[in-house]
């Protein structure tokens, strides 16, 4: 098994709400490798968007440590608000541009604004991250024109654009019919099978069977599949064969 | 099956007769009617093993009714099926379903563990549908209506498991609290 992208070691968020003290994720590991979709499942409440935040390094973890390619998220989440995201992890974001009659190329070009200088470049980029999201047909409809699918295509594109190799997704089939569900749940499984590795919340089971792990979160805490467990428990103690029992 | 272990957990509630006990059994879990000629059996064996005691007491009428009461060995017993793990497949319908309706503060602890025990059978059973083939998902623009049809089909395969680990999830959040809360006076109280 190759080394993992991300790592969530013992991690503990709590929020204080007047003299309410919520513990959104409450003692959580996990570990995510390249090219690996995994999907988290939780009802409304149960941590999932904070537990995107604090993988994301939006959020900085109250206990435990949260390391992505090597680097300590925790650390980036005390200056996030000046740094923004780190540039290898993609967000599926919801809203549209600001400008009503800006073309989705363009559109999804925006975050190369500060990367890249030349505009072609850009462009192309564009091009191919629409591609990536089989999107190629939206290059120049504007927000308006589309449908809630296909505005969840533009914006896949878009998470994508800066080609990173962790996408975070929360619940990204809302508002979807089932067919729509599945045209977007399959998209991300390619986005994985081409090598990225994607981590994702839904409020639904049936959302999960295209991603290769499944997990559930309910009052921040997180439980994951026996085998799993059995995974860790193998690597941490390895089986005597023979000698002494 | 746990009728028996259920009737057990009445009788050391409080001792008493076999249509009382039945009439309690059903109080307790309502919308699970459990038959008068269930909880006989139930009580017959019971005694056999030793972990209730009959005796005979005047009823009405001067007639006379069989009393149960439990025995240690049966406090023990209980106590032991309480915090033994259900069977991991197992529907809330049957054991945990049971243990929740005679459980006491105490027993929480146990019963949030076998929870998250049962809510780990069904990430399982998701994630082996997972590693099975998927169907591709209908074009936008096909008129098929089988390809869709096999997708609703797929999806309502997985529906009841969502429902199960909503139900365990939520269960499991209430006993929290309430350990919490008992924690939390049992300290003050000192």
């Amino acid at each position: 098994m190759s080394a993992p992208l991300l790592s969530l070691d013992h991690v503990t968020k709590r929020y204080v709400r007047g003299r309410h003290e919520i513990v959104a994720l409450d003692d959580v590991s996990l570990e995510i490798t390249p090219g690996e979709f995994v999907a988290v499942f939780g009802s409304h409440a149960s941590g999932k968007t904070t537990l995107l935040r604090v993988a994301a390094g939006i959020e900085r973890a109250d206990e435990g440590r949260v390391l992505f390619a090597s680097n300590d998220l925790t650390e980036w989440a005390s200056s996030a608000r000046r740094r923004g995201l780190h540039p290898r992890i993609g967000w599926l974001r919801r809203s549209g541009p600001f400008l009503p009659s800006m073309e989705m190329l363009d559109y999804v070009a925006l975050p190369l604004l500060s990367t890249v200088s030349e505009p072609a470049e850009a462009l192309r980029r564009a091009t191919r991250a629409l591609a990536q999201a089989q999107a190629e047909d939206l290059t120049r409809a504007t927000w308006d024109e589309l449908s809630d699918a296909e505005r969840t295509y533009v914006m896949l594109a878009q998470a994508v654009v800066c080609e990173p190799a962790l996408l975070l997704a929360d619940d990204p089939t809302r508002g979807l019919g089932a067919g729509d569900r599945e045209r977007m749940l399959a998209r991300l499984r390619a986005l994985a099978d081409a090598g990225m590795a994607v981590l994702m919340t839904v409020p639904d089971v049936p959302d999960m069977l295209r991603a290769h792990r499944v997990m559930t979160l309910s009052d921040g805490e997180l439980l994951v599949a026996t085998a799993q467990q059995r995974r860790g428990d193998v690597i941490d103690f390895p089986r005597r064969r023979g000698g002494l029992a | 099956m746990s009728v028996k272990h259920a009737v057990l957990g009445l009788v050391i509630e409080r001792p008493g007769y076999g249509y009382e006990l039945y009439q309690r059994l059903n109080q307790r879990v309502e919308g699970h009617e459990i038959s008068e000629r269930a909880v006989y059996p139930a009580l017959s064996s019971l005694a056999r093993s030793g972990w209730i005691q009959q005796s005979l007491r005047d009823g009405h009428a001067h007639r006379q009714r069989v009393w149960y009461e439990s025995t240690p060995d049966g406090v023990d017993e209980f106590r032991g099926w309480m915090g033994r793990p259900s069977d991991e497949v197992a529907s809330l319908r049957s054991d945990l379903r049971w243990k929740l309706a005679l459980a006491s503060v105490e027993d929480l602890p146990d019963l949030i563990e076998q929870t998250r025990a049962q809510e780990r059978a069904c990430v399982d059973r998701i994630e082996a549908l997972t590693r099975e083939p998927q169907p591709e998902p209908p074009r936008a623009d096909d008129f098929d209506w089988r390809p869709i049809a096999q997708l609703l089909v797929r999806r309502s395969d997985v529906a009841h498991l969502q429902t199960q680990i909503e139900v365990l999830q939520a269960v499991r959040r209430e006993m929290k609290a309430t350990v919490r809360r008992h924690a939390s006076r049992t300290a003050r109280s000192r």
